[in-house]
């Protein structure tokens, strides 16, 4: 069944290439492997043996399940590689053996090696994505720490001169500060790695970010720009806008390293970046430069993205759908047609935007929202939507059927405004 | 020589050129004078070259001086996983103590020249040895070279440390953990082994490493973490007690691998805090909580551990690219503290009880003052400006005796104190999760709290007791018995109490599917639990 779709694929992109207009609506889903590791049935036999070729092709069969074309193979957790990475230092990453890591006890989960795994699993996966035609490409939160200290890098650790600082002098080993070009060099180093495994689409996650925020940017960089710039101290409260955009500055000399990084390397990889919690639009700052100090509408204007993925929105109760869609409008307005952009069909719910809620808004069932969203991102002239994360049957069979009707049926082409 | 002197929380101003003259003895014969600027006696250490131990590829880490001072076992990746070798100080000969497939780590010595370690071979992925045995357990080198295993099974124990006496060993352990955690453990040698966990922790991220006993066995103190946003802190409390401990370290520092000196009276760990350049190895007076970093020049330094003579420690330091054995002569003096006055031990007060009677709902203040509660669902009462409540940053705590009638979705609240600085400064809720929470706040509002251990049962009366204490930590007593859980960081200052409210969220919603039987609020501790320990307490028969 999947070779008979991935053929009509094949064919449907020929013809739409041969006539050189409409391009495919992107289907992208995020991948999260360490979401199946642990999935078993009722007596207890596991599904899924992420640590091996195998149990990742079978991740990847069930993931496509939702008519996804482009997929997104989650690398790391916080700063812990899930593939064999010589910056972040294997095999110490394993618990006990750092002992300033807290293990994670659960059984399966507590016991991954991501990192040691042969053949590499990244290198692996996304081979297998491209021999199968799909756009290849890696989910990497902008995060050093996924909220445990089992997460935390080997780089990290060993640099705690780089590390976060609150405005009251506390240091904190959850994300080392982008303000040092050490670090930034570090994170191209990482970014290097992914391209040598044969990354196409880079996705940095700005809402997975791991408990950072600009409140911790208190550090020496960071205060003496301020000081300069203002001829004061820095302001206490960290969600001071004036502070936000400051730290938003070096986090946009970040992306646009990584910009030119991924350039340099010879072939074309997009650079997408995930924002979150997006309500209409002003002119103000919004959540993503408040919370996470990054500006995705300057990144978007001057070109260092390839494209914009929300991830989830502030939609209105009273009018789900309809204030969905004038939040998109806003954002394609404000990405004015300098990259692609595209809109959440999300199964979570960490955000209560996603579609459970919208389920308890409207009465209406999983499936039909997820068609209904899909198709208003169409209607509203996105790129894409994007699925975050897919895990096993977390979209039911019913909004797999969905989905894959509309990406494979009318929406399968990009409609173009 | 090179001499710092110790310093609080302020950095201590040294004024060149005036000799002081109490360090007389010391072993290194060097004096120069050196004078703080706050009034404690002074704690001064003098370091001298640091020597280079080994060489070569690999990471060799976690060093232990052995009690004759002869050898040094430490850990090395050199041959790609780890394995423990054991150094000839004289002869600088170096030999396999523990080696093989397998990751064997964490060397402690017996005061008879026996080996213990952590010893973990893990084969096959995660699926494959789901349901056999892939654990870090203890192993014992004995001096006839025969190799004992002393602990084995599908969990993690690991920095183990030796009692001066031989008979127990103290390590970290994550067997009955369900989080990201670690607890302490405690392993008696002889004369058969048995194994018994001495301070339980579990939870999102909370967790105890590496437990080292004073040399007269009397206290405990380790490395505790108490959430991914917190540091890594030393702790310590007597080690017939460890649920009651006390920070030894600030909360702005990283701080870990605590190794007492051979008399009992310093702290050599690993440090890390705003502006130094990397991981120090520093030296704590643990009776004042000055804290000193030595210079052992470029690079990271790590684990530091005394000689058995106290004049010498070895470390590992990374300046060569990877991490090799280094020592250093050391030499720390304190001069004796006044001991302050002992204190009364600070009696509880309870500021706010409620009272029930009929349909009409009571605060009584702790001056006999009232609050008539307003009935506000139909399990809910609501208190305007109860007074007493304003305990700023000291210690208080919050007992609700309650039954859960059903658990439902979502969070459910059974008492919130409002106040201007938090709309929810403290609450006792329960979550979907059906277990108990309480929760504080650190001064910028971020919530700060712990679950009860277990889920909360249906229709039956339990009591929460929660305790933010006055370094901020937060703790929890359910039916009397302490909770595995442990946060810290709570140290916002609470100002008058805007509203109190039972049954319900303070504007009225999370309604509690239960009754609230019992209330009491107030600052200290309630009668029969103890306060925590003062560092003076514990350490002040160190420095007599």
């Amino acid at each position: 069944m999947i070779r008979f779709d991935l053929a009509l694929v094949v064919v449907a992109s020929f013809c739409c290439s041969l006539a050189g207009a409409a391009e495919r609506f992107e289907v992208a889903a995020l991948v999260d492997s360490f979401d199946f590791a642990a999935v078993q049935d009722r007596q207890g036999r596991l599904f899924f043996d992420t640590e091996t070729p195998t149990g990742n092709v079978a991740v990847l069969d069930h993931v496509l399940l939702t008519g996804a074309n482009t997929i997104l193979w989650r690398n790391c957790g916080g700063a812990t590689m899930r593939y064999q990475s010589a910056e972040e230092r294997t095999p110490w990453v394993q618990a006990p053996l750092d002992k300033r890591r807290l293990p994670d006890n659960r059984a399966v989960h507590g016991w991954l090696r991501y990192y040691e795994a042969e053949p590499d699993i990244l290198r692996h996966i996304l081979g297998v994505c491209h021999e199968r035609g799909l756009r290849a490409g890696v989910h990497w939160p902008f995060e050093e720490t996924h909220w445990a200290s089992w997460t935390f890098g080997a780089w990290n650790f060993e640099h705690p001169q780089y590390w976060g600082v609150t405005g009251k002098g506390q240091v904190w080993s959850g994300r080392c500060s982008l303000a040092y070009p050490e670090v930034v060099a570090h994170k191209l180093r990482l970014a290097d790695e992914l391209l040598a495994r044969g990354t196409d689409h880079l996705f940095v996650d700005t809402w997975r970010i791991g408990g950072w925020s600009p409140e911790y940017e208190y550090v020496r960089p960071e205060v003496e720009r301020w000081r300069a710039k203002y001829g004061t101290e820095p302001p206490a409260d960290p969600k001071d806008p004036r502070w936000c955009a400051l730290v938003a500055e070096t986090s946009h000399a970040y992306f646009v390293a990584l910009r030119k990084r991924l350039d340099a390397s010879g072939r074309k990889v997009r650079l997408m970046v995930g924002i979150s919690d997006v309500d209409r639009l002003g002119d103000g700052p919004d959540a993503t430069l408040l919370t996470k100090g990054v500006d995705w509408r300057r990144l978007a204007r001057e070109g260092v993205l390839d494209a914009v993925v929300v991830m989830n929105v502030s939609w209105d109760a009273d009018r789900p759908f309809e204030s969905t869609r004038d939040i998109y409008r806003g954002v394609i307005a404000a990405c004015q047609g300098k990259c692609q952009v595209l809109f959440p069909v999300q199964m979570y719910d960490y955000s209560k935007k996603g579609i459970p809620s919208y389920q308890k808004a409207t009465g209406q069932a999983a499936d039909k929202i997820a068609g209904r969203l899909l198709r208003i991102a169409w209607e509203e002239g996105a790129d894409g939507v994007c699925l975050e994360c897919v895990d096993y049957k977390n979209y039911s069979d019913a909004t797999c059927a969905e989905l894959r009707l509309l990406a494979d049926g009318p929406c399968r082409m990009k409609l173009r405004k | 020589m090179r001499q710092r002197e110790g310093r609080l929380q302020k950095q201590g101003r040294c004024v060149s050129g005036r000799a002081w003259f109490g360090w007389v003895a010391l072993s290194l014969g060097i004096l120069s004078g050196c004078r703080s600027n706050d009034d404690l006696p002074r704690f001064v250490c003098r370091w001298g070259h640091v020597q280079s131990l080994t060489a070569g590829p690999g990471n060799d880490t976690e060093a232990v001086w052995s009690p004759d001072g002869k050898r040094i076992a430490f850990q090395t990746d050199r041959k790609g996983d780890l394995d423990v070798m054991v150094l000839d100080v004289a002869s600088g000969h170096l030999a396999a103590a523990a080696d093989g497939a397998g990751h064997a780590c964490y060397p402690a010595w017996t005061p008879d020249g026996a080996l213990v370690y952590a010893f973990g071979k893990l084969g096959g992925t995660a699926v494959q040895s789901a349901n056999t045995d892939c654990g870090y357990g203890l192993r014992l080198l004995q001096t006839t070279g025969e190799t004992r295993l002393l602990t084995q099974g599908h969990w993690r124990d690991y920095t183990p440390s030796v009692a001066a006496d031989g008979k127990t060993v103290y390590y970290a352990s994550t067997r009955d953990c369900t989080g990201n955690s670690a607890s302490l453990w405690r392993l008696t040698l002889a004369p058969a082994v048995s194994t018994a966990c001495v301070l339980h922790l579990d939870g999102g991220t909370v967790g105890a490493v590496q437990p080292s006993l004073s040399p007269d066995g009397s206290k405990l103190v380790w490395a505790q973490l108490d959430s991914f946003r917190q540091n890594w802190r030393l702790c310590a409390a007597f080690s017939t007690n460890l649920d009651s401990s006390v920070f030894l370290t600030p909360s702005e520092m990283s701080a870990y691998a605590p190794r007492w000196s051979p008399d009992g009276r310093f702290i050599a760990f690993t440090g890390f805090r705003q502006g130094d350049p990397g991981w120090g190895a520093c030296v704590l007076e643990p009776y004042s909580g000055r804290v000193l970093r030595l210079d052992t020049g470029k690079g990271n330094t790590r684990n530091p551990c005394w000689s058995p003579s106290g004049k010498e420690i070895v470390f590992e330091n990374n300046r060569t690219g990877c991490y090799k054995l280094y020592r250093m002569p050391v030499t720390c003096c304190a001069a004796p503290m006044p001991f302050p006055p002992e204190a009364t031990p600070g009696a509880g007060q309870i500021e706010a009880r409620l009272q029930v009677l009929e349909n009409r709902a009571v605060l009584i203040g702790a001056n006999g003052s009232t609050v008539v509660g307003k009935r506000s669902a139909p399990n809910g009462w609501m208190f305007d400006g109860p007074k007493g409540l304003d305990f700023g940053a000291d210690a208080f705590f919050v007992r609700v005796t309650l039954v859960v009638d059903a658990h439902e979705q979502g969070t459910h609240i059974a008492a919130v104190g409002n106040y201007a600085e938090n709309a929810l400064g403290w609450q006792v809720y329960v979550r979907d999760n059906r277990k108990l929470w309480f929760n504080s706040r650190d001064p910028k509002g971020q919530f700060v709290g712990v679950e009860s251990d277990q889920p909360v049962e249906t229709g039956k009366p339990v009591t929460v007791l929660g305790i933010r204490d006055a370094d901020g930590t937060v703790r929890m007593f359910l039916n009397g018995k302490l909770q595995s859980a442990r946060n810290s960081g709570a140290t916002m200052s609470y100002g008058p109490a805007l509203k109190v409210s039972l049954g319900q969220q303070w504007n009225g919603g999370m309604r509690f599917n239960g009754r609230v039987l019992g209330f009491e609020c107030g600052r200290g501790y309630p009668k029969g639990v103890p306060c925590v320990p003062t560092r003076e307490a514990l350490f002040k028969e160190v420095v007599k």
